[in-house]
C-alpha cells in the first residue's frame, strides 16, 4: 500500500478544504461538488485503474460532444459512458461513491498542469455533473444544494407580479425550444417519435396550453452566477439579477462547480512541484494527462516537410475546407484577421512549414497591402511566437475541429472557423460545388449540417473528394484531414516506401 | 523623436493576449490601408502634416484634463485595495481568468490606479507597454515628456505594471478592468452604401446613435450598471467604458457572457442570415427592436437606399424565408416606380400582415441592418487594451471626447474639434482682456484651475465628463464606502 492519499491532501487542500478533512458526510452523497479531498490510502494499482476508468469516461463524453451530440442524445451517451466506466468494480453504493470521489481527485492532479488540460478536464467534469443532476429527483437536488451550502432566494410575490410578462415570455421561448429539441430527436428515430410526441401532447394538456407562474418556481441570482444562461439569452435579466427558472438551476450549480474547480486546479498546479518527490506517482500522472487528450498532431510533423512552392497545390488537393478557404482568402485579399492568422498559421506550422518559410509566406502576401516595416513590427512577432521563438517560448499547437467549431465564432470580415458550421447552407453548397461535390453527396452533406453533424459532414467531404479511399478515419483535426489526404494521394501515385522524402514526392505533384 | 523607450519597454504585442495583436494589427492596417485608398473626406489635411507633434505638445501642455482623468481611474482609492474588492462585490465574478490571481497569498502592492497599465504609441509606431504611475503628477510629467500619439488603458494588475519584470513569472496577473465595448463603423460596410472603411459621414453616423441608445439602455436596465462613459474614438467609432465596481470585477467569462448577450449579429460575410430571433422575442431583444424600428425606414431605406438597386436588395431578399413571398418582393422591387422604397416596404409589411409568413423575418431584417455591431473580442478580454479617452486621433486630429448618452441625437462627430482648431481657439481666447487692471484675464483664470478647455469648443464634452459622469461616479463610491463603514461599525458594537 502506498500513502498517496496523504500526499494528495497536502496538495489539493487549500485552507477552506482542510478544515473538514473528515468529509465522510459529503462523500456519502450521490451528487458532489468534491469539496473535500480523500484521505485514505490506496494501492498503486487501484490508483491507476481508477484514474484510467475516469479518463475513459471523460473521453467518451468528449467524443459524444465532438460529433455534435447535445440535449437528450448527449445525455444518453453520457449515461452509457457512466455505465461502462463508473462504478467500475464497486459492489455497493458506498463503494461506487468512493471510486467516483477518488478518481476525480486523481485526475485533478493529472490535469492541472497546463491551461489546455485544465480546460479539457473542467469541461467534461461539468458535463458529467450536469448529467447527474439532470437525472435526480427535485427533492434529491434540493438536498444536494443544502448539503453544499448553495442557497438561492426565491422570488417575492411583488417581483413576480412586476415581471410576469417578461418571465412568461422567457418560459414560452424555453418551452418551445425544449419541444423543438424533442421533436428533432423524435424525427431521428420513428420508434422514439411515437413515444415523444405522445408525451408532448400530454405535457401540453397538463398545463392547459398556458404557462403558470408561481414565485417558488423562480430563483434570483446575481447575473455573474448565471453566466451560461445570460450568454445564451435564456434568462430574464433585470437590474443585475438573473431570474432563473427552477428547471434551469442546473446551469447555475454547474457554473458554481466550474468556478470552484477552476480555482482548485489553479491552486493544485502551483502545489504540484511538491509532489515530485514520489517517483511512482509522477510518471503515472504525466502519462494520464499525456495519453488521453487524443493524438498530438504537433508531434507527427517534420519541420521543413512542406516547402513554399507546394502550398497552392496542397491547398487545392489536401487541405480541409476550412484551411483551403483561408488560403484562398489570403491569396486574394493579401490579409487575414487575427482568428484566421492563428488558425491557418498553426495548421501550416504543424503540417511542416518551417518558420523561415512561414515568415516568407505571410510577408509576401501582407506586404502587398502594407509596408515591410509594418509587417515586421505588427505580424512577424506572432509568427515567431507560434513557433515558440518569442515570449514564453512554447510552441503553440494547431487547433482541433472541436476548438474551431466551438470557440471564437467568426465575425464580420473573419474567414476562420469551420465552413460546415459557420457558412450559410447556400454559401457552403456553392463552395462544395466549386470543389466538385454535387448531387447526392452534396445533399447528404447539407442534411448532415442541418443535424449539426459538422465533423461527420467533413468526413463525408473527405470521402467524396478522395474516391475509393480505404478506411477513412473520422475527421477530428484539420491536420489529420491533411495527413490522411496526403497518404491517399501518395498511395494513388503508386510510389511506395520512402517515407522520409515527402518533399520530393509533393514537389512532383506540382509538375503533373 | 528624441525620447527613447525605457529598458523594460517592448515594441511587440504581448503573446499572452492575442486580441492585442488584433487591435494593433488589423485595425491599424485598415486605418492606414483604407485611408490611403479612399478619399479622406473627413480628415482635415493639416492634421496629417509635420505639425502634428507640435500640436500634440500644445494639447498635452494646455488642454489634456490630467486631474479629472486621474481622479476617474483612481476610483476614490488610495489605500491599496479596490472598492470592488473591499466591498466584496467582485467575489461572485471570479472565474478562470482571475483564478489564482486573488487569494493566492500575494498582497496587492500600491493604490488601485498605480496598478493600472497604460501603454503609449509614440511617433514612428514605437509601442511601449506596462507603464504605470503612482500619482497624477507622475502621469502628467511622463505624458508631457513622451507626447504619445496614442494612449491605451489596460487592466489593473496585482502589482504596478512597470515592475512586472521583477515579479516571478505567472504571479503578475490582471485583476480588474472596466467592461468595455468597441463599435467600429468599418463593421457596417456591408449595410452602408455611403462610405466604407474608415470614412464616416452624416448619412451613416446614425448607426452609432442607434448603437449607443440600444446598449446604454440594456447595460442600465438589464445589468443595473450606472456609470457608463461613452466616448467618440476620434475617427470612425465609439467606445463605452462601464465603470461600476461590479463591471470592473467581472471575470473573463462574465465579460464574454455580457458581450454575447448584447451581440445579435453573428457570422461572417459567408453566412446569409446573421440575426435569429425567437418568437416571442427575449425582452431585451424586443426593446432593442423597438429602437431599431424607429430608425430603419429613414436610415436604411432612404439614406442608405438599400432598395435602390439589385446589388443592394440582394442583401435583403435572402432574409425573406418564404420563397413565393421573396419572388413577389423581388418583382415589386424591379418594377418600383422611381424612388419608392418606402412604398415597397409598406407593401411587404402588408403582405406579412395578411399571410402566414414567418413574422420574425421583418424584425430580423431590421436588426441585421441596424443593431449595434460589436467587436466582442475587445469586451471579452480582461487584459485587452483600449484607446484612452482624451487622446487625439493622429489621422483626423480630432480629440477622443466623452459624450452624453442622454443627448446622443445631438452629437455629431464633425463638431468635435481638431487640435489645430483648438490651438486657434486658445490663441483667440488669450486676446480677451482682463475685466479691470487688477483682475486676472479669463485665460489666466481658466489656466489656473486647469480648465483652459472651458475657453474652447471642448467645453461641452470635458464639462460633461467632470460635472456629470465623474461627479456621479465619485458620489456613488462615497456612498459605498459609507455603507461599508456603517456595516463595520455595527459589527464592532
Amino acid at each position: 500500500m502506498l500513502g498517496v492519499g496523504s500526499r494528495k491532501t497536502a496538495v489539493v487542500s487549500s485552507k477552506a478544504h482542510a478544515r473538514k478533512a473528515a468529509g465522510e458526510g459529503s462523500r456519502a452523497a450521490v451528487l458532489s461538488l468534491y469539496a473535500v479531498p480523500p484521505t485514505e490510502e490506496l494501492s498503486l494499482q487501484e490508483f491507476e485503474e481508477l484514474a484510467l476508468k475516469r479518463v475513459q469516461l471523460l473521453k467518451a463524453i468528449a467524443a459524444a460532444k465532438a460529433v455534435g451530440k447535445s440535449g437528450k442524445e448527449l445525455s444518453l451517451a453520457v449515461g452509457k459512458a457512466v455505465d461502462a466506466f463508473l462504478p467500475f468494480r464497486a459492489t455497493s453504493r458506498d463503494e461506487a461513491e468512493r471510486e467516483d470521489h477518488i478518481s476525480h481527485f486523481i485526475l485533478r492532479l493529472a490535469y492541472c498542469r497546463t491551461e489546455e488540460l485544465r480546460r479539457w478536464f473542467l469541461t467534461h467534469e461539468c458535463e458529467l455533473l450536469r448529467w447527474r443532476i439532470g437525472r435526480e429527483s427535485p427533492a434529491a437536488v434540493e438536498a444536494f444544494l443544502a448539503r453544499e451550502n448553495l442557497n438561492y432566494p426565491s422570488l417575492t410575490n411583488e417581483e413576480l407580479a412586476r415581471f410576469e410578462a417578461q418571465l412568461t415570455t422567457i418560459s414560452t421561448i424555453m418551452k418551445r425550444k425544449d419541444d423543438r429539441a424533442a421533436l428533432a430527436q423524435a424525427a431521428e428515430s420513428s420508434l422514439a417519435s411515437l413515444k415523444t410526441t405522445g408525451k408532448l401532447a400530454k405535457d401540453a394538456g397538463g398545463v392547459g396550453g398556458g404557462i403558470r407562474l408561481t414565485a417558488g418556481s423562480y430563483f434570483k441570482v446575481p447575473f455573474e452566477q448565471a453566466i451560461e444562461l445570460v450568454q445564451r439569452r435564456q434568462v430574464f435579466v433585470n437590474g443585475g439579477w438573473a431570474y432563473v427558472r427552477r428547471k434551469d438551476m442546473v446551469a447555475i450549480v454547474v457554473a458554481e462547480f466550474r468556478s470552484r474547480l477552476s480555482r482548485s486546479l489553479a491552486v493544485a498546479s502551483k502545489a504540484l512541484p511538491q509532489l515530485s518527490e514520489d517517483e511512482r506517482v509522477v510518471p503515472l500522472l504525466t502519462n494520464l494527462s499525456r495519453q488521453y487528450l487524443g493524438p498530438d498532431y504537433s508531434k507527427t510533423k517534420v519541420e521543413g516537410a512542406i516547402s513554399l512552392d507546394q502550398i497552392d497545390t496542397l491547398a487545392k488537393r489536401s487541405m480541409p475546407l476550412c484551411m483551403s478557404n483561408l488560403h484562398s482568402h489570403l491569396r486574394s485579399a493579401h490579409h487575414l484577421k487575427h482568428g484566421g492568422r492563428r488558425q491557418y498559421g498553426l495548421f501550416l506550422k504543424d503540417i511542416g512549414l518551417s518558420m523561415e518559410d512561414s515568415l516568407n509566406f505571410w510577408r509576401a502576401e501582407f506586404t502587398q497591402m502594407m509596408t515591410l516595416d509594418k509587417f515586421s513590427k505588427s505580424y512577424a512577432y506572432s509568427i515567431r511566437h507560434n513557433y515558440g521563438k518569442e515570449g514564453r517560448r512554447v510552441e503553440s499547437r494547431a487547433f482541433s475541429c472541436v476548438r474551431i467549431i466551438t470557440a471564437n465564432a467568426p465575425g464580420p470580415a473573419d474567414h476562420h472557423g469551420c465552413p460546415f458550421r459557420h457558412f450559410s447552407p447556400e454559401k457552403l453548397a456553392h463552395t462544395l460545388t466549386a470543389k466538385g461535390v454535387g448531387g447526392a453527396g452534396l445533399k447528404e452533406i447539407l442534411n448532415l449540417i442541418a443535424g449539426h453533424h459538422y465533423q461527420i459532414a467533413c468526413t463525408r467531404y473527405f470521402e467524396l473528394t478522395h474516391p475509393d479511399a480505404e478506411t477513412v478515419q473520422p475527421i477530428e483535426h484539420p491536420n489529420a484531414f491533411f495527413t490522411q489526404s496526403e497518404a491517399y494521394w501518395r498511395a494513388k501515385q503508386g510510389s511506395s516506401g520512402e517515407e522520409a522524402k515527402p518533399k520530393l514526392r509533393l514537389a512532383s505533384w506540382a509538375v503533373c | 523623436m528624441s525620447d527613447t523607450p525605457p529598458a523594460n519597454a517592448t515594441s511587440s504585442p504581448s503573446p499572452m493576449s492575442p486580441e492585442k495583436d488584433e487591435s494593433r494589427g488589423t485595425k491599424r492596417r485598415v486605418d492606414e490601408v483604407v485611408a490611403g485608398e479612399a478619399s479622406q473626406v473627413n480628415v482635415a489635411p493639416t492634421e496629417l502634416s509635420d505639425e502634428f507633434p507640435e500640436l500634440l505638445r500644445f494639447y498635452y501642455s494646455r488642454l489634456f484634463p490630467f486631474a479629472p482623468f486621474f481622479e476617474w481611474l483612481s476610483y476614490g482609492d488610495v489605500s491599496g485595495t479596490s472598492v470592488a474588492a473591499a466591498t466584496g462585490l467582485g467575489a461572485a465574478g471570479v472565474g478562470e481568468a482571475a483564478a489564482g490571481g486573488r487569494g493566492d497569498g500575494m498582497g496587492l502592492q500600491g493604490s488601485y490606479v498605480s496598478r493600472r497599465e497604460f501603454s503609449f504609441t509614440l511617433e514612428d509606431d514605437v509601442y511601449i507597454r506596462y507603464q504605470s504611475f503612482a500619482s497624477a503628477a507622475e502621469l502628467e510629467a511622463e505624458i508631457r515628456k513622451k507626447r504619445p500619439f496614442k494612449i491605451d488603458i489596460g487592466a489593473v494588475y496585482n502589482a504596478p505594471p512597470k515592475d512586472h519584470k521583477t515579479i516571478p513569472a505567472g504571479a503578475f496577473k490582471p485583476l480588474e478592468k472596466e467592461l468595455v465595448f468597441d463599435i467600429d463603423m468599418t463593421d457596417y460596410d456591408e449595410v452602408r452604401t455611403c462610405c466604407s472603411g474608415a470614412d464616416i459621414c452624416t448619412k451613416c453616423w446614425p448607426f452609432m446613435t442607434i448603437a449607443i441608445r440600444v446598449l446604454d439602455t440594456a447595460l442600465r436596465e438589464d445589468f443595473g450598471f450606472e456609470h457608463l462613459l461613452w466616448v467618440y474614438s476620434g475617427r470612425r467609432g465609439i467606445h463605452c467604458w462601464v465603470c461600476d465596481p461590479r463591471a470592473r470585477a467581472l471575470s473573463q467569462n462574465g465579460r464574454s457572457a455580457v458581450a454575447e448577450y448584447l451581440n445579435l449579429i453573428r457570422g461572417s460575410e459567408d453566412s446569409g442570415r446573421k440575426v435569429f430571433v425567437t418568437t416571442p422575442m427575449h425582452p431585451s431583444v424586443e426593446r432593442a427592436a423597438a429602437v431599431v424600428e424607429e430608425y430603419f425606414e429613414e436610415l436604411v431605406l432612404e439614406e442608405q437606399g438599400m432598395f435602390g438597386c439589385a446589388e443592394r436588395w440582394d442583401k435583403i431578399l435572402p432574409l425573406i424565408s418564404d420563397e413565393s413571398a421573396r419572388a413577389g418582393i423581388r418583382n415589386a422591387l424591379i418594377q418600383q416606380d422611381g424612388d419608392n422604397a418606402l412604398g415597397v416596404w409598406e407593401g411587404i409589411k402588408d403582405m406579412y400582415a395578411q399571410n402566414s409568413y414567418r413574422s420574425a423575418d421583418l424584425t430580423e431584417i431590421m436588426l441585421q441592418f441596424c443593431y449595434p455591431r460589436l467587436d466582442i473580442h475587445v469586451s471579452k478580454g480582461l487584459n485587452h487594451l483600449l484607446k484612452s479617452p482624451f487622446c487625439v486621433h493622429p489621422k483626423t486630429g480630432r480629440v477622443c471626447v466623452p459624450l452624453d448618452p442622454a443627448r446622443v441625437a445631438d452629437f455629431s462627430p464633425f463638431d468635435v474639434p481638431t487640435v489645430s482648431q483648438l490651438a486657434a481657439e486658445l490663441t483667440e481666447a488669450a486676446k480677451a482682456p482682463a475685466p479691470s487692471a487688477d483682475e486676472p484675464s479669463p485665460m489666466d483664470v481658466a489656466s489656473q484651475s486647469g480648465r483652459a478647455y472651458s475657453l474652447t469648443s471642448l467645453k461641452p464634452y470635458f464639462g460633461y465628463f467632470e460635472n456629470v459622469f465623474l461627479k456621479s461616479l465619485l458620489a456613488s463610491i462615497r456612498e459605498i464606502k459609507q455603507e461599508a463603514a456603517i456595516r463595520e461599525g455595527v459589527i464592532d458594537f
